[in-house]
């Protein structure tokens, strides 16, 4: 079968003693850096994308792999075990990873991301060999308005990440929007709420505001507490998932997968969407609900599988029309120029030993992935039996150095100290900061999108109404908002006085 | 400190007062139609939707009982951002050496472990640590310490 | 902790990794004469992998040859590369940091950002051009029109009713078509987007938009491959790589030529030998057939100048040109 040929070819081109250990070397030095909190993949590879250019294309392919998944994982391992998520998508993660990681089961939470993430990326990368060209195709279809109604189905879903109050997760979500119009509007060229300093010219970076909102407010709660502090975690137990918990988390996967990867197929907003899109779902599906946000190991394994999944598929707009749907890709695009060889279909044909080479790569990184970190899961659990009182302060280190090295702009780690107070601030108000996160990465989005679709409509607000795919989301987001609005009636009527309290 | 009011007052009243400003600081930005949007549109409804939030969120912490603020000690809190904002304001002019053993000093005292020895040990020896690790291992670019 | 030289982390790394792999980067110290005797920096005010990064990077290795020292590209982006610029403006004028500038920065970005403290032609001396990347009037198959006759006369027949997009409002690729637009006096909606060329691209494939102007190295693959048509060029005379695209010019229009060009600057006061050092330098660097191959593979031209004289001449009238469409649609702003 062509098939099997065509990944033989790849394997031969890619499997070679050197490029494993290039592979090796490209993860080990991801996760190092993803490790370090605030520098997720894009901050990573463009660091390391330079180290590449003077290697052979198939190495240097199978290195910027595996950078770029162990930035990805590096990002998951600080969400889980100190609560700060290095990357957009490992938000979610955090949620319930970080609480499983104070259960004293930071071993399994990373064990359970490190093998949810090598299915997911398996199955991905199957799916771009056999169907990578007709699902660009979809990817195509996809116009503004589709992508507007999308987000809006996204922003309406978020709300399900609480666990506490709705009208207060809607009002974090609208002020994380907010937060994300701050910056030169891309339409006008007029800048927002930007005070007159030109770096908040291109707006506040995500880390920015999850390194103050997550590590740096989580900090401060922790120290105000008078003993639990102190022991920061309870007794560490089962550092490897058992057969029980293999049965828990593998459908929560499999489905993580499956949306992950269609969303990834999607420009800009793939991942995040795809993490909390399948921690709505696995919330809504599972029988204990109220276990989400207090450790659930669904709450991790499933947004993990998709923002793997999605990271995958990304590579397909990018692999078979050349057309970057990400930050990510857009540097991964600019590797493969260095390297002479201009992504799209003309690869495929021309030279399909570098192109089944780097889905060979792509499967390899993964699994070089596994085999990096599972064994150094006893030794991120190891650091966290580190008294908390000398854990603390190199946690806030790390951040600062972290928050410092994106842009090697001081203002960030100003800024930084800034959302640590609002997050701080925020959590004593029981208002939880991932709906926050969401809206500050879906709102520009949506803006974005909502005015390019009417621009493109010529103001015809029906081009919503009139696309099938808008349509369908539009629908979607109705149901869910009954959804979410019925019990909240139901709530006030029966006169109950604590509205979700914890 | 106790703080005896209401949390979901104290939010409301903190989403009226983003909204609000935003509204005010917004409504320089040229609004526009809905068909052709201007600068200032969007921002214009989101501010507008959490002036209206913060409203409900009063008005009903009025209407029902809700769970208080209660305890909050301040030290922590102006401790550590403090100590962050230093690293902030330091690192150029000071340099990485500096502005790293005041982020872990800063974070100590946040949380009431003086411990002078081992304070210091753990300043130097992270700072270090990181220096070897980051800067000279990886090549981050932190700016180098200069104290003259 | 004084670096006695300003070793960057890209060349840490590259040291790191290259001792690694049995690479380790040859640094050949024998200087010709008393400039140069230690690195010299090239800062690139984009991140690595853009346009820019590319140009410096193929330039790094010939040309550190040529001038038997270690270059080291330092990748400093952030506000359109306005961060890159401000930092490389600063630096001592003593050949040892040198700037990789582009039409955006030194040409539009003044005009564009009124808070812009650099200026280009005061605080920088041109070298030489080394890239030239013409620009490439791309449409959807399925839009009618299949030269530029053909479009005017189809948007003219439908005014406000055409969209348009761009990979942002300040991109030399929407000046492109606002030029063109004021020449042939079209009625355009102006779609803008962001994050470079591919969701513009993108949304010119799907049909969702009709064209667009890019750079013919991000255009070049997909006409080829009859994702897109190309209606025009614009350049004075056609490319080689698409040699059945007429130029703007020759289907009428005279005033659309242009360029997205990369060129190397150097801080104002550095000494005058230097500069004519480095511009020799440069001009020998881009005969290499290596460097020429490789930019035309992707659709760049690779050029230099004749003088650094010359290059200041070109940039001067580049800039003139683009303010002046600036301050037209200005008047109008959307």
């Amino acid at each position: 079968m062509e098939l099997f040929h065509d990944i033989g070819l790849g394997f031969s081109v890619a499997l070679t003693p050197w490029n494993l250990v290039y592979g090796f070397l490209g993860v080990l030095l991801g996760t190092i850096i993803g490790v370090l909190p605030g520098l997720g993949p894009v901050a990573t590879i463009s660091i390391l994308l330079p180290v590449t250019f003077t290697l052979p294309a198939p190495a240097a392919l199978i290195m910027l792999a595996g950078i770029y998944y162990g930035a990805q994982y590096g990002g998951s391992t600080t969400a889980i075990l100190v609560n700060l998520p290095g990357e957009s998508s490992s938000v979610v993660t955090a949620i319930d990873g970080y609480q499983m990681a104070r259960k004293g089961q930071a071993g399994l939470a990373l064990a359970t991301a490190a093998l949810c993430s090598f299915i997911a990326g398996t199955l991905a990368t199957v799916v771009i060999a056999v169907a990578a060209p007709a699902l660009a195709e979809v990817a195509l279809d996809f116009g503004p308005a589709d992508y507007f109604s999308l987000m809006l189905f996204g922003l309406v879903a978020a709300v399900i990440l609480a666990h506490g109050s709705v009208v207060k997760a809607v009002g974090m979500i609208l002020v994380g929007v907010l937060l994300g119009t701050i910056g030169i509007d891309a339409n006008t060229s007029l800048e927002r709420f930007t005070f007159g300093i030109p770096s908040f010219g291109d707006g506040i970076d995500f880390a920015v505001v999850a390194m103050g909102m997550f590590g740096i407010g989580e900090t401060i709660s922790n120290l105000e507490q008078k003993d639990s502090a102190r022991t920061f975690v309870k007794e560490v137990t089962g550092l490897w998932p058992r057969w029980a918990d293999m049965r828990r988390f593998i459908k929560p996967a499999l489905r993580g997968t499956a949306l992950g990867g269609c969303l990834g197929l999607l420009p800009g907003g793939g991942p995040v969407l795809a993490s909390f899109s399948t921690y709505a779902l696995e919330k809504k599906l599972s029988k204990r609900p109220a276990e989400f946000g207090r450790g659930a190991i669904e709450g991790v394994a499933g947004p993990e599988a998709a923002n793997n999944a999605a990271a995958q598929t990304a590579f397909i707009p990018m692999l078979t029309l050349g057309l970057p749907s990400s930050a990510v890709m857009a540097l991964m695009i600019g590797a493969l120029m260095m390297q002479g060889l201009s992504p799209g279909p003309q690869l495929m044909n021309q030279r399909p030993d570098l192109f089944w080479g780097l889905i060979a790569s792509m499967w390899l990184g993964n699994l070089m992935l596994v085999v990096l970190n599972l064994p150094l899961v006893g030794i991120w659990v190891k650091l966290l039996s580190v008294p908390y009182r000398m854990l603390y302060p190199a946690i806030m280190l790390f951040c600062c150095i972290g928050v410092y090295s994106i842009n090697n702009n001081a203002l960030d780690v100003v800024m930084a100290a800034v959302f640590g107070a609002f997050g701080y601030i925020m959590k004593r108000l029981h208002c939880e900061p991932a709906p926050l996160l969401l809206g500050f990465i879906l709102g520009p989005m949506i803006e974005e999108t909502l005015r390019r679709a009417l621009l493109i409509s010529h103001g015809d607000p029906m081009v919503f109404l009139q696309r099938p795919i808008s349509l369908s989301f539009l629908v979607m987001t109705v149901l869910l908002l009954l959804v979410l609005v019925a019990p909240m009636i139901r709530v006030t009527r029966e006169r109950a006085f604590e509205e979700g309290a914890d | 400190m106790d703080i005896k009011v209401s949390s979901d007052f104290l939010t409301g009243l903190l989403f009226c007062g983003l909204g609000a400003v935003a509204i005010i600081i917004g409504s320089s930005y040229p609004i526009g139609t809905a068909s052709r949007m201007g600068a200032g549109y969007f921002p214009l409804m989101i501010s507008s939707g959490l002036v209206l939030l913060g409203g409900i969120l009063i008005i009903r912490s009025f209407l029902v009982e809700t769970a208080e603020v209660g305890h909050v000690d301040f030290r922590p809190l102006l401790m550590l951002v403090v100590s962050i904002l230093l690293f902030g304001l330091l690192i150029e002019s000071w340099g990485f050496l500096v502005a790293g053993v005041l982020v872990v000093v800063g974070a100590r005292v946040a949380g009431r472990h003086y411990a002078p020895l081992e304070t210091a040990l753990l300043a130097v020896g992270l700072t270090v640590f990181c220096l070897l690790l980051f800067v000279y291992g990886l090549g981050l670019h932190l700016p180098a310490t200069h104290l003259w | 902790m004084k670096a006695s030289t300003p070793v960057t982390r890209r060349a840490g790394l590259a040291v790191l990794l290259g001792a690694a792999a049995g690479l380790a980067m040859a640094s050949p110290a024998s200087a010709q004469s008393d400039y140069p005797n230690q690195p010299i920096t090239v800062i690139v005010p984009f991140a690595p992998g853009g346009a820019s990064d590319f140009a410096a990077r193929l330039l790094q290795p010939r040309l550190s040859e040529i001038l038997g020292q270690q270059i080291v590209v330092e990748n400093r982006d952030g506000a359109a590369g306005n961060v890159g610029m401000d930092i490389a403006a600063r630096a001592k004028p003593d050949g040892y940091t040198l700037f990789l500038g582009n039409v955006g920065t030194v040409s539009i970005n003044p005009y564009l950002f009124s808070s812009l403290r650099v200026k280009p032609l005061e605080d920088f001396i041109p070298i030489s051009i080394v890239a030239d990347t013409p620009g490439l009037l791309i449409a959807n198959p399925a839009f009618p029109p299949n030269n530029v006759k053909e479009l005017v006369e189809y948007v003219k027949a439908r005014p406000g009713e055409v969209n348009f997009a761009s990979p942002g409002t300040g991109s030399v690729n929407r000046l492109e078509m606002e030029a063109f637009r004021r020449e042939a006096g079209l009625d355009m909606v102006h779609v803008p987007y962001k994050g470079g060329a591919g969701p513009a691209t993108a949304d010119v494939m799907g049909g969702h938009v009709s064209l667009m102007f890019v750079t013919i190295s991000s255009g070049i693959n997909h006409v080829k491959g009859g994702r897109l048509k190309a209606l025009g060029v614009t350049t004075r005379e056609r490319v080689e790589q698409l040699p059945d695209v007429a130029t703007m010019a020759e289907q009428g229009y005279p005033k659309s030529v242009s360029s997205s060009w990369q060129g190397l600057l150097a801080p104002a006061g550095t000494p005058q030998p230097i500069i004519d050092k480095l511009h020799a330098a440069v001009v020998e660097a881009m005969k290499d057939e290596t460097i020429k191959k490789r930019m035309a593979e992707s659709g760049v031209i690779a050029v230099s100048s004749p003088s650094p004289a010359d290059f200041k001449a070109y940039i001067q009238a580049d800039a003139a040109k683009w303010s002046g469409v600036i301050q037209e649609i200005g008047a109008k702003a959307d």
